[in-house]
């Protein structure tokens, strides 16, 4: 009556969907007319523009991240407890990124960033700004949701009536409060940098090596190598958005879980 | 209290000065000729190979995001009715990933699989004798741009739809079936009622989702085919002579395309009728 | 009419419904009465077919059901949650069953009509669920169960979700509409003064097995285990001598007894105990009276405390030996027990008919 094996059929194909073209890929990378190697990977460890790429990556995601806590968390916290008016409009204009793609956004960056004293085409230094607005939405809905669920006002309130000063309470009790919020939505934003390919290839005109631009470029050269690459990318992709989702905490409750999380991916979309 | 208000300076300045003032320079730009206000941008892109460009990626993201959302509905109601924990969290994660993360390395992936020589398409010709080129299937058209696009476009819709349908109260199917009515008479007159204000707005974002994609097309079919994305992508890169001009027209034009998708989301949201208050809630009244 | 026999439930290590077994006549009203999470409502879904047996049978009627589908059962069932169609308006929930039996549209007009009626809701009908409050949403829950004339309406929890007044009111008006239909009612509730009001019998739950079964009275008056006994209401227990067995004039077994000089009939339901031993009955607080002291063999007791409730006050009672009783009375009369006061304090059973209780006084004023 429940029809439980037509939703495992479903369920079935859904993962195959998804899971085919990964195993391809690996397949892929270590096939060596039908044998099995794993050259492609060593290749890749002991290439050196793959590792100044992946440094390059890791270098600019990081900086994302700290923009984005910086620019980001402040207002946000602010926000919700003492300006909710001004909350909404800027939670409103965080999704302008989705009437501004990438390449919308890069073209208008080329001209507009591209006479002195912003003569900024053609260097990384825009990279950042850009992933900070790709990354803004889900980053702010990761501390909002936070922020909804723990009852920050409450808690600041009662620091302050218990006599902590408005810092105080601010540092020992808010930062702490708000810190898994903020980890999830910086892992959201670094992973938006790990991965971005069009601005970075439109502003910088493939100048600047990040893994996706060395990615793109290898594959064409040398196909087992690319897609080595490609592999450890998604790698690194899954186990950062399993980190955001929880994936791998043990015995948290089902619904919540599930609840919690969807509904910070689904406004974050 | 008035002070804290300065911590929003810094954020407002950033969206002005990284989103706001270069999306006004794009509509500046594309209005401006050689003679000041000038509609030359625009009527270029009315001329066949943008206006196919146009019919081109509004009909790939048309059914590709269809089919998608039909299929993520179907997924997301079967997801919710086993009771398979660990299954579902991987499965929120891969999707996750899928949706929104995953860009060129999955493309790459496709590449791999399905591509001329790609692992899948040597399996089937080898041990199932069956020729997907020779079928027709090219990873660089139309028919192979379609199955990519559903690779990230399924997982999308799965993640929208999920809360929603999740939060169809169990008690309306078994209340339909103790009442005489069949499981697609639930279907036919509860659910896809009930759903409809969300599948709609889902179905808004997976179109703008895919009218904008940019990296998968890049990478799979690179200029041989003609989509929106690509060509103003190529008006930055200068493959050809550096016509910025007309790429701002195009990008307009698509804004305009993703706006009016988007608002299908938003104003879907409102008019959802599982927010009202009834059934479970009624507890906390 | 419906017939539970030796029904079981297991849910991977939990038993939810143990050996469940009931019998109810036409046009009965019945209540699953116990604490949360001892089954009742898995015993009502598994009536209505949206939960499979472990073992056992259920019948409706002569037909064995046990393995329908809920579709062909036929069995109004109104959800704790109501579970109205949310994109229907009030008049198209409760027309929905009759559309899925394809009756034409006249007849369905009519008969919907007639219900927005009997719950009083006729110019409400056009509303959504979200627009209506709590007990309007739970009457037309109510009149959807009943829309396709089901020989038996199941109820889980019906007014749980409601506030106490209108809970209080839509009590009424479920009573009336069940003995007007005159449809075969199985409840489940919580609630212990629901389920007295209300049912004609009580079937008391623990733990997925059944306690008792009984009239309200037989519930509230004579528990037969000490988890129905601490479950419903307040009981004073006492330990008595038995005096003596004598049968009333439609053949029940009544006992003479004694506690603390004070004898008193008693209605005897479990096993008799011979002459002369000593028995531990449960008292309910209200069947305890206060007389002036001395008054017809009572027992000499002390106030020694009050506690108001609005209608009653309950009295905290000293006796001789030092022991303590509750007793409610009418707040009406409190005013005439202050604290310090002492009383003449006697048991009545109100089960009993006036004669017997006069007998038992009348026997005490002249003791042996
Ligand atoms: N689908 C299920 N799977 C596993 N266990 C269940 C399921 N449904 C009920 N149970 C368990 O069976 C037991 C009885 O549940 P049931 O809902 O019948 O209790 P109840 O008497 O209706 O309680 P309440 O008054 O809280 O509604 C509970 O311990 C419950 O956790
Ligand atoms: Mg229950």
């Amino acid at each position: 009556m429940r029809r439980k094996w037509i939703s495992k059929i479903v369920i079935f194909f859904f993962i195959l969907q998804m899971v085919i073209p990964v195993i391809g890929l690996m397949i892929f990378s270590i096939d060596n007319e039908g044998l099995f190697t794993l050259s492609s990977y060593q290749t890749l460890f002991t290439d050196p523009s793959f590792l100044s790429s992946l440094m390059n990556s890791l270098g600019i995601s990081l900086v994302s991240v700290v923009l984005t806590i910086l620019l980001v968390t402040p207002p946000i916290w602010y926000g919700y407890l003492y300006s909710p008016r001004i909350l909404r409009v800027l939670e409103a204009m965080s999704f302008i990124t989705f009437v501004l793609p990438g390449v919308v956004l890069g073209l208008a960056y080329v001209q507009f960033f591209s006479n002195p004293p912003f003569a900024l085409a053609g260097t990384p230094t825009l990279l950042p700004f850009a992933f900070t607005l790709f990354g803004m939405p889900y980053y702010m809905q990761s501390v909002l949701n936070r922020l909804r669920h723990s009852e920050a006002k409450l808690y600041h309130d009662v620091a302050r009536s218990l006599g902590s000063s408005n810092l105080r309470s601010l540092l020992r009790v808010q930062v702490p409060l708000l810190a898994p919020g903020i980890l999830i939505g910086s892992i959201l934003v670094f992973s938006i940098g790990m991965g971005e390919f069009t601005i970075t290839q439109l502003t910088t005109g493939g100048s600047f090596m990040t893994l996706p631009i060395y990615l793109q470029v290898d594959f064409q050269n040398n196909p087992l190598a690319g897609a080595a690459m490609a592999v450890i990318a998604l790698l690194i992709a899954i186990v950062l958005v399993s980190l955001t989702l929880g994936t791998f905490r043990r015995r948290k409750k089902r619904r919540e879980a599930i609840h919690v999380n969807h509904s910070s991916v689904e406004q974050a979309v | 209290m008035r002070l804290g208000r300065l911590l929003f300076l810094p954020i407002f300045a950033f969206l002005l000065i990284f989103a706001i003032i270069p999306a006004f320079g794009v509509l500046s730009s594309s209005l401006t000729g050689t003679h000041g206000l000038s509609f030359t941008f625009y009527r270029q892109t009315f001329s066949q190979q943008y206006y196919n460009a146009f019919w081109t990626t509004t009909w790939l993201s048309l059914t590709s995001s269809v089919l998608a959302a039909i299929w993520g509905f179907v997924i997301a109601f079967a997801l919710v009715r086993t009771s398979m924990t660990v299954l579902q969290r991987i499965i929120t994660a891969l999707s996750s990933t899928m949706a929104n993360f995953a860009g060129l390395p999955l493309a790459v992936a496709f590449m791999a699989t399905l591509g001329t020589s790609g692992i899948l398409t040597l399996f089937l010709q080898q041990y199932l004798h069956v020729d997907i080129v020779a079928m027709g299937f090219n990873l660089a058209a139309f028919s192979g741009l379609f199955v990519a696009y559903l690779s990230f476009l399924t997982p999308l819709a799965v993640i929208l739809m999920l809360p929603a349908v999740s939060s169809l109260h169990q008690e309306w199917e078994e209340a339909m079936y103790t009442l005489g009515a069949s499981f697609f008479l639930y279907l036919r007159k509860v659910a896809v009622p009930v759903l409809l204000p969300s599948m709609i707005g889902t179905l808004g974002l997976l179109f703008a989702n895919a009218f904008s994609t940019y990296v998968t097309s890049y990478e799979l079919a690179g200029s041989s085919i003609n989509l929106v994305p690509i060509l103003i992508g190529y008006m930055v890169n200068g493959n050809v002579s550096m016509n910025l001009g007309l790429g701002d027209a195009l990008s307009m034009e698509e804004m305009i395309v993703l706006g009016v998708s988007i608002s299908f989301y938003f104003f879907a949201q409102r008019k959802s009728l599982l927010h009202a208050r009834e059934g479970r809630s009624a507890n906390a009244t | 009419m419906l017939t539970i026999h030796q029904l079981n439930k297991r849910f991977d290590h939990l038993q939810a419904v143990k050996d469940f077994n009931l019998v109810m006549q036409p046009g009965e009203f019945v209540t699953l009465l116990g604490p949360s999470g001892s089954g009742k409502t898995t015993v009502l879904r598994m009536v209505a077919g949206l939960e499979s047996p472990t073992s056992g049978s259920i019948h409706l009627g002569d037909v064995d059901v046990t393995h329908l589908t809920p579709q062909k059962r036929n069995i109004g069932l109104v959800f704790q949650s109501y579970a109205l169609f949310p994109n229907m308006s009030a008049y198209e929930n409760i027309a929905f069953p009759l559309h899925v039996r394809k009756q034409d549209k006249h007849t369905i007009q009519k008969r919907v009509n007639e219900l927005l009626a009997l719950i009083g809701l006729t110019n409400r009908k056009d509303h959504l669920p979200h627009q209506l409050s709590g007990g309007e949403r739970q009457r037309v829950a109510l009149a959807r169960a009943l829309s396709f004339h089901p020989p038996l309406l199941l109820l889980d929890e019906p007014l749980s979700a409601l506030d106490a007044k209108v809970r209080q009111s839509l009590r009424i008006t479920l009573k009336e509409i069940q003995r007007t239909l005159g449809v075969t009612t199985l409840m489940v509730t919580h609630d212990q003064e629901e389920a007295l009001e209300l049912s004609d019998r009580i079937v008391v739950m623990a733990k997925g097995a059944v306690e008792q079964v009984g009239t309200a009275m037989d519930i509230y008056y004579a528990p037969q285990t000490a988890f129905t006994e601490g479950f419903i209401g307040e009981t004073n227990p006492i330990t008595a001598e038995v005096l003596d067995v004598i049968a009333s004039p439609i053949g029940e077994k009544i006992y003479n007894l004694r506690w603390h000089h004070h004898v008193f009939s008693w209605l005897a339901d479990r096993h008799i105990e011979p002459q002369g031993t000593s028995i531990t009955i449960g008292i309910r607080p209200e069947s305890f009276h206060f007389l002036p002291v001395g008054g017809h063999g009572s027992i000499e007791a002390t106030i020694v405390d009050k506690l108001f409730f609005g209608s009653v006050t309950r009295f905290i009672v000293k006796l001789p030996d030092h022991t303590t009783v509750k007793v409610d009375a009418m707040s009406a009369i409190s005013q005439q027990y202050p604290i310090g006061a002492k009383v003449g304090l006697l048991i009545t059973d109100p089960r009993l008919p006036i004669g017997f209780v006069d007998e038992a006084v009348t026997m005490t004023a002249n003791p042996s």
